[in-house]
């Protein structure tokens, strides 16, 4: 992604938001790692009147997008995560948003990887302190995010992961129509690929919300379409939903009824699944 | 023999007694008329009854959900209204402050029928329309909501001609694709019994949304609900409707609950029974009085 297209991107909000919202309390820039001289950082956003002292349960909003090392450590500052993180917690939940590093079509995916696992460990070593209930978390990822934010919310089924939610998001890389990999990087593909841990891991898994943008790549949508069909046939517990006009982001680019329809269900599902 | 037909009975009963597992306060206060004739036919009345909110006036036109019972023999359909789930179904739609149709229509008798009872639901949603006014439904605002072996009639008078005055369309546990059943041995099979009459490709395709929606310019949201523990061919047909739905690019929620039985809102009394009976009244709600 180019500068211009971020900088488009970065004063874009989300199509829906509740009275008040942009006033809830956050705590900024919170180094959760250091690889070497770049330190990834997260914010977290608190409900208006959550008493010190007390925990909530946590949503971890997981990006996409293939930033440049100049980008990445703006990731989280953008309008999208921004009025996420003010919706999230004028919900009554806890919201983390944070940077992490770029795929590099798809070059480094164990780093990234590593970067998620790394924010989840230190979210529940340092719950009581942020005021998280370290045993009630779900992963929203959006887009390229739910591959690996949906291989840390899937892999070994850990039970502290009581939800996923996943926006426009690629299910799977291992469809060789579009994705090409050697014998041996197979293994690493599947990994980051979610409908992968339906086939391996179908016991366990927590309540899935699927939002698929109608009018998006053929590619991303193709692996959607493939996870929900795996997802019935393993009779997994997951809602799905299509915003038939929606583009990539219909979140912050569809300002119609159905976008809202669709961020309020989600609101609706978090309230069902981390209360 | 006496024995086992005594059981049966109290099996049906007790279905019939079987409440909806979810509830909002107040909900029994609704307004019902009950038994208005919508249509007569050898000399059978078939009846519907309308729950209105319970601080309807009648000065106001409200959208209306028509709620579309499931399929079986003539004599235990005869009073479908009647059954306690139903009872709850037409008081939910009217707490979210809609207006709830419950009826009576026929049995298709194994499909031998089905033209007869896909009339009494084409009737009695004009039968609606036309007395409007009397009823105090907003003819333009008609939200379907069908289970089970309703699917076949209920889904094609909701799916077919596009009619606009269809907001919306609620699937649970529905029969999706009657070709399922053609293509697959007897043995399990939700129709006991006699063999399936022979029907034409046409037939087929008319009462089988999934064939509906694949031939529709436009589709009215659908949220369609599977239960995980159906018959497996049931489910079948619903992952085509599924799959033509996300083929066809149409306005979809689609709800699973993996742990679902069939008639999963009166017999499953658990989380995920009240999260999609929540989600269908909300879904209702966005589509009838909000857009």
């Amino acid at each position: 992604m180019d500068k211009a297209t971020f900088n488009e991107l970065a004063s874009k909000r989300l199509v829906y938001a509740v009275p008040d919202m942009e006033q809830v309390p956050v705590r900024k820039d919170i180094t959760f790692k250091q690889i070497g001289e770049l330190a990834l950082k997260m914010d977290v956003y608190y409900p208006w009147e959550m008493e010190p002292g007390t925990t909530r349960p946590a949503v971890i909003l997981v990006s996409g997008g293939d930033l440049s090392p100049e980008l990445l450590v703006r990731g989280k500052d953008i309008g999208l995560y921004i009025s996420y993180g003010q919706l999230i917690a004028a919900s009554g939940f806890v919201a983390v948003t944070f940077n992490h590093r770029s795929i590099e079509g798809y070059t480094k995916l164990h780093e990234v990887g590593s970067d998620i696992d790394d924010l989840v460990s230190y979210v529940r070593e340092n719950a009581s302190s942020l005021g998280i209930d370290a045993h009630a978390l779900c992963i929203w990822a959006f887009s390229a995010g739910a591959l690996y934010g949906l291989r840390t919310a899937m892999r070994g089924t850990p039970p502290y992961i009581r939800c996923i939610v996943s926006y426009y998001g690629g299910m799977s890389i291992l469809n060789k129509e579009y994705f090409h990999y050697s014998p041996e990087e197979e293994p690493t593909f599947q990994e980051f690929s979610p409908v992968y841990y339906l086939r391996t891991e179908p016991g366990n898994i927590p309540p899935l919300f699927i939002a698929k943008a109608g009018l998006d790549q053929p590619a991303l949508n193709k692996s959607i379409d493939e996870f929900v069909q795996e997802a019935s046939t393993r009779n997994i517990p997951f809602t799905f939903v299509n915003h038939p006009a929606g583009r990539h982001g219909f979140d912050i680019f569809n300002d119609d009824a159905r976008s809202r329809e669709i961020i309020r269900m989600t609101v609706e599902f978090l309230k069902e699944h981390l209360i | 023999m006496e024995e086992q037909d005594n059981r049966d009975n109290q099996e049906q009963d007790d279905f019939r007694l079987k409440p909806v597992v979810y509830a909002i306060p107040g909900m029994e206060e609704a307004i019902v008329q009950k038994d208005i004739v919508y249509k007569t036919v050898d000399e059978n009345e078939l009846k519907l009854d309308v729950y209105y909110p319970s601080n309807y006036t009648g000065e106001t036109r409200l959208p209306a959900v028509i709620f579309v019972h499931g399929d079986g023999p003539p004599e235990f359909l005869k009073d479908a209204k009647e059954w306690a789930a139903y009872t709850c179904w037409g008081q939910l739609a009217a707490a979210m402050g809609l207006i709830g149709v419950t009826f009576n229509h026929r049995s298709t008798e194994m499909l031998a029928k089905l033209y007869e009872a896909a009339s009494d639901v084409d009737d009695l949603i004009a039968f609606v329309r036309d007395d409007s006014k009397m009823l105090g439904i907003d003819a333009n605002k008609i939200g379907i909501w069908v289970c089970s072996a309703g699917g076949p009639i209920g889904l094609r008078s909701a799916l077919r001609d596009n009619q606009a005055y269809i907001r919306c369309i609620v699937s649970y546990y529905a029969i999706s694709d009657l070709k399922v059943y053609y293509e697959e041995p007897q043995e399990e099979t939700e129709f006991p019994g006699p063999p399936l009459p022979d029907l034409s490709q046409e037939v087929l395709d008319e009462f089988s949304s999934a064939a509906l929606v694949n031939k529709s310019a436009t589709v009215a949201p659908l949220l369609v609900v599977r239960a995980g523990l159906d018959d497996p061919r049931l489910n079948a047909s619903i992952a085509r409707l599924v799959t033509m739905a996300v083929t066809k690019n149409v306005n979809i929620d689609f709800m699973n609950h993996a742990t679902g039985q069939h008639a999963f809102d009166m017999l499953d009394d658990d989380a995920r029974s009240k999260e999609i009976i929540q989600a269908t009244l909300e879904f209702l709600k966005i589509h009838l009085l909000e857009i």
